[in-house]
């Protein structure tokens, strides 16, 4: 229960995240739990840069112009997990609406590099929607991670106000293909709350996730990142976090985490080892 | 709709570590970059902290300490030294506006506390501020737990726990102490100036509840207490990027300093 902050740990893994000029989804996006996991030595990294092409308004992250693609990224990601010695590693990359594939190479590439240093390893990659781009989608498919994930956000009315120049069904659609293409690769999404959302659209979507078999669910609360940021609409009750748990179980999700602090690669090892102890 | 605070229950850290976060939580919230928060703590090692106004050579026998090991670190409140030890550190920073704690700083101090004050009462206990059973005012210590002030709280005639406010503006920063055990032997001989008839003074929860009670239990109580006192929701969490960098500097550069810890 106690999340201890262990600064001397936080210092070291900002040294070796500078040393290998490697970006963090924990650090761009101003994630709450940061202390607890670099606490524990864990990141969730940031690959194709830490500028966004989208503006979505719930997140944190750099909107602009991104650079060139750092085609020695893959090698210092894997080097940089291999030195924390991970047991599962989630990687995430910021959406490149400017490149020809949205940087699935890019994804398939850091995949290689770390199963290449470190075979028993279970990486999770969350990816972005590839504007629907099946062949793009196959790329990081073909790699093997063990999870994709793809994050739905939040319910499909609130799509135009707060995720402009993504699409619900697309994004729908990206879980689906990842489905239909794979063999054994599990499909995890997340959702926050505190958006606007009402609780049909909040079961509806539950719906409309487990109708393209996804396997894993995240849900927490939306904290607003900056004073520039879309605003909290509503702070959810922690039982109903509990409530839409059960809710979505109830649907066949294979595992839930539902709280106010769960984020999408929070704690992410547990979905797996939940599934594996359920095989026991 | 219910205001939200953030509510960070950070274990046992080591002296410094403990005062770095906090003033990193102070200056994030200075810039409205967090959340107003209520913060749990334990120490460990344990070790002494000393008000900010104290001359640390006063209160403590240095040679022993280091002999011993004992840490101590300069707080950013004024208030008197408190040996951490089986105890519950609290710290709370806020606007005066998030807690409504308009008025004097005694004023403000007495409605931060009540919080402690529900939480007392929750466990079955008869908590009063001091001034309310007019206790006469205390002799001058340098242990904060001998001394009284109007909204200290006693239960049965004794004092439990301390509690030392800074303010910036229309900024607040308070932290307390809860002693769950008190060994005065525990600390008594690292102290310079050795206070008489302490025990009859001061009081740990255990010593008015009869009975062991957890640092969860007690973190717990406060949680609950703090959320029904400023009818606000208090969401659990830990630091941001920005507060765990400022708070890693601040260790280093700030409280493990001796020219910090015997400024004055």
């Amino acid at each position: 229960m106690h999340k201890k902050i262990d600064l001397k740990a936080c210092y070291a893994l900002n040294v070796l995240l500078k040393n290998l000029k490697l970006h963090t989804i924990c650090q761009e996006a101003n994630c709450p739990n940061i202390s607890e996991c670099f606490s524990k030595k864990i990141a969730t990294f940031l690959i194709l840069g830490n500028i966004c092409t989208r503006n979505c308004r719930f997140c944190a992250v750099k909107k602009g112009k991104p650079g060139v693609v750092d085609i020695e990224e893959p090698e210092r990601i894997a080097e940089a997990v291999s030195r924390l010695n991970l047991k599962h590693v989630v990687i995430t990359s910021v959406t490149r609406d400017d490149l020809p594939d949205g940087g699935a190479e890019h994804f398939a590439k850091t995949i290689y590099s770390i199963r290449k240093k470190m075979k028993k390893i279970v990486i999770e990659v969350l990816i972005p929607d590839f504007k629907g781009e099946k062949e793009a989608i196959k790329k990081v498919i073909e790699a093997k991670p063990d999870i994709i994930g793809h994050n739905i956000e939040t319910v499909p009315r609130l799509y135009p106000i707060v995720r402009k120049g993504a699409n619900f069904l697309r994004s729908l659609e990206v879980l689906k293909t990842v489905k239909a293409l794979s063999n054994g690769i599990y499909t995890k999404s997340g959702i926050m709350l505190g958006l606007g959302e009402k609780e049909e659209e909040i079961l509806e979507v539950f719906k409309d996730l487990r109708k393209v078999n996804c396997d894993f669910l995240s849900i927490g609360q939306y904290l607003s990142p900056s004073r520039k940021a879309y605003p909290v609409k509503e702070y959810v009750h922690p039982d109903r976090f509990d409530y839409y748990k059960e809710r979505a179980l109830a649907l066949g999700f294979l595992y839930v985490a539902s709280g106010p602090y769960v984020r999408s690669s929070y704690l992410a090892e547990e979905y797996l080892e939940h599934v594996e102890d359920n095989k026991k | 709709m219910i205001k939200q605070w953030r509510f960070i229950r950070s274990g046992f850290c080591d002296p410094y570590t403990n005062m770095a976060i906090d003033e990193a939580i102070l200056i994030a919230h200075s810039k409205k970059e967090n959340l107003p928060t209520l913060r749990v703590y334990g120490w460990k090692p344990p070790a002494f902290s000393i008000g900010y106004f104290q001359k640390v050579e006063e209160v403590l026998d240095l040679n022993k300490c280091k002999k011993k090991g004992i840490l101590f670190v300069r707080r950013i409140t004024g208030g008197k030294a408190i040996f951490h030890y089986q105890e519950l550190t609290y710290s709370l920073t806020c606007f005066k506006d998030e807690i409504n704690a308009f008025g004097s700083v005694k004023e403000g101090f007495k409605k931060i506390c009540s919080f402690l004050l529900n939480a007392y009462k929750k466990l079955g206990l008869n908590p009063h501020f001091a001034i309310e059973i007019k206790l006469p005012a205390s002799e001058k210590s340098l242990l904060c737990f001998t001394s009284y002030e109007d909204y200290d709280i006693i239960i049965n005639g004794k004092k439990l726990g301390g509690n030392a406010q800074k303010r910036k503006k229309d900024l607040i920063f308070q932290h307390g102490s809860i002693p769950l055990q008190l060994e005065i032997d525990d600390f008594f001989s690292f102290l310079r100036y050795k206070p008489e008839g302490l025990e009859e003074k001061v009081c740990s929860l255990e010593d008015v509840l009869g009975r062991k009670i957890s640092f969860t239990e007690i973190e717990n109580i406060i949680k609950t207490s703090f959320e029904e006192t400023f009818s606000v929701r208090l969401v659990e969490g830990g630091l941001t990027f920005k507060e765990q960098e400022l708070a890693t500097k601040l260790r280093e550069e700030k409280y493990k300093t001796l020219e910090w810890n015997l400024k004055r």
